[in-house]
């Protein structure tokens, strides 16, 4: 719609594309990660280092009335946590700590999730905010993680934080209903962001801003972010890269394509447990892209503009983070 | 075959009026919780610590460019959790700041400070653009998100992007009453 009428630039794109056999493994991003400035201008992608200090979370056990349906929240949130860690391809523990009584997101050495938080303005003073997740990173090396060591590296996620809203009524059971958000499905998402995954473009994604009212499971696109991120020693399931560039007709680079490579096989590499979505990647400055975390398969590609449903403003910190003002839109969607 | 792509493409998108990090608020909605609502400038930036030295908050000045709900001083400040301080980085996920310059049109609540804070978080925040036609557009990247029912059935794709004027006229509407 708006997308077919925005502009009468064309792309051309030059592909590096599909096919597939098992691409050697890569580095960059196939989701998108937040990212972290540094102090010479440049981008880190957000991560905790895990060999730093053990990486835990804790509880504020109180709960009000406004949880119904008879689940455990804690256990839904340790379950969400699993949903993460137990990944494909994916490398990562997170342990509970002791609980905590602390009711407000604080850089404080303690990764916190409190379900009756105190400081409403977290929410912008309405029920419309369900849960906030709050990140804390070093622009550098060497800065106090208040665990006793220095950070290692830019972008080193040093404390995390998740609110769940207390004014909003949550469903711990299976289903919700018009009134109710269901606790499983927000929790999944706010521990994407706690482990350093931004919003994505992809529309089946856990990360994708908006969900389905009961979803609990990763797809595709959250297995290659999370499993880039925290790459497991030995991967479950061999994957490669998709790479190529986005380009004006002019030959100038497009920089911020949503670029995402759908699979046209029916194959399930990931199993049953994992959703099958298309892999997205956002272009870079100089409009080249790489999609990675890609099981074997052949896929489609597409790159279209970033101007709905997902926008410049649900990925908060890429453009600034590259020194862009904004992701760059004015051109209609090409796939080959 | 390319249309059938294109259709797939821009159908595909979220299901059900739930947001893993904010329910979609209207217009209205957002009007009725705000004290004020303005076409505001941003100014400048500073990012603090808060007293425990535990929070980085942003606070930004802006100049008012046209209020549409409210009164509001020749600069006013508004406070948001997140910012650069000291060699760290705070961000609250989804949240992004403005630059000097950028103009946009907030939705404020007064906080007890003195300073306001974003209605909703980033719901409150619309960013400006243009259209072909030269009319300026605006967004907060949050949208209604009509969807795929179960059935598969595909419904209008229902966006926050509208005109800064059909958003100023729907503000008025609620503003007055």
């Amino acid at each position: 719609m708006n997308r077919a009428l925005s502009s009468r630039i064309s792309i051309f794109i030059v592909l590096g594309v599909a096919v597939l056999g098992l691409i050697l493994s890569l580095p960059a991003f196939s989701y998108l990660p937040m990212f972290t400035r540094t102090s010479s201008g440049s981008a880190k992608p957000d991560h905790w280092v895990l060999n730093a200090f053990p990486l835990t979370y804790s509880v504020n056990p109180s709960l009000g009335s406004n949880f119904v349906g008879g689940g455990d929240p804690i256990q839904i949130v340790s379950s969400s946590f699993d949903t993460w860690t137990k990944a494909p391809n994916t490398g990562l523990t997170i342990t509970r700590a002791s609980d905590t009584s602390a009711h407000s997101a604080a850089f404080d050495g303690m990764n916190l999730i409190c379900f009756i938080c105190q400081d409403k303005s977290s929410f912008g003073g309405t029920t419309d905010t369900l849960a906030v997740t709050v990140t804390t990173t070093s622009d550098a090396p060497g800065q106090d993680t208040r665990h006793g060591v220095s950070s290692t590296a830019a972008g080193q996620i040093v404390d995390a934080d998740i609110e769940f809203n207390p004014d909003v009524q949550w469903s711990t059971g299976s289903t919700v209903t018009d009134s109710q958000q269901h606790l499983q499905t927000v929790a999944t998402h706010e521990i994407g962001h706690f482990f350093g995954l931004d919003h994505s473009a992809v529309v089946r994604a856990a990360m994708f801003p908006y969900a389905p009212d009961v979803s609990t499971t990763l797809s595709y696109d959250d297995v290659a972010g999370i499993s880039q991120l925290y790459p497991k020693t030995s991967p479950d399931v061999a994957t490669g890269s998709i790479t190529g560039t986005v380009k004006f007709q002019g030959g100038a680079g497009v920089f911020g394509a949503h670029v995402f490579a759908d699979s046209t096989g029916s194959s399930l590499p990931f199993g049953t447990g994992v959703r099958k979505s298309p892999i997205g990647a956002m272009t870079g400055p100089d409009g080249s892209y790489t999609i990675s975390g890609a099981p074997s398969d052949s896929y489609t590609v597409t790159a279209e503009p970033l101007d709905d449903p997902v926008t410049d403003s649900d990925i908060s910190g890429y453009a600034s983070a590259l020194s862009k003002a904004s992701v760059q839109t004015n051109f209609t969607t090409r796939w080959h | 075959m390319k249309a059938q792509r294109v259709l797939f493409a821009l159908v595909f998108i979220s299901v059900a009026a739930l947001a893993t990090t904010v329910v979609p608020a209207s217009i209205e909605r957002l009007t009725e919780q705000s004290t004020h609502v303005t076409l505001a400038r941003a100014v400048d930036n500073r990012s603090v610590w808060d007293a425990s030295h535990t929070r980085i908050y942003t606070l930004t000045r802006f100049q008012p460019v046209r209020l549409m709900k409210g009164a509001l001083p020749a600069t006013f400040t508004v406070k948001r959790l997140g910012g650069h301080a000291d060699g760290y980085t705070m961000k609250v996920a989804g949240v992004r700041g403005w630059q000097p310059g950028e103009n946009a049109v907030l939705f404020l609540q007064p906080d007890v400070d003195g300073s306001y804070v974003v209605t909703g978080l980033m719901q409150g925040d619309f960013r400006l653009g243009r259209q072909a036609s030269g009319d300026l557009t605006v967004s907060n990247g949050v949208r209604g998100a009509k969807q795929l029912d179960a059935n598969g059935q595909v419904s209008e794709f229902q966006g926050s992007r509208m005109t800064l004027t059909e958003l100023e006229q729907r503000v008025r509407k609620v503003a007055v009453r």
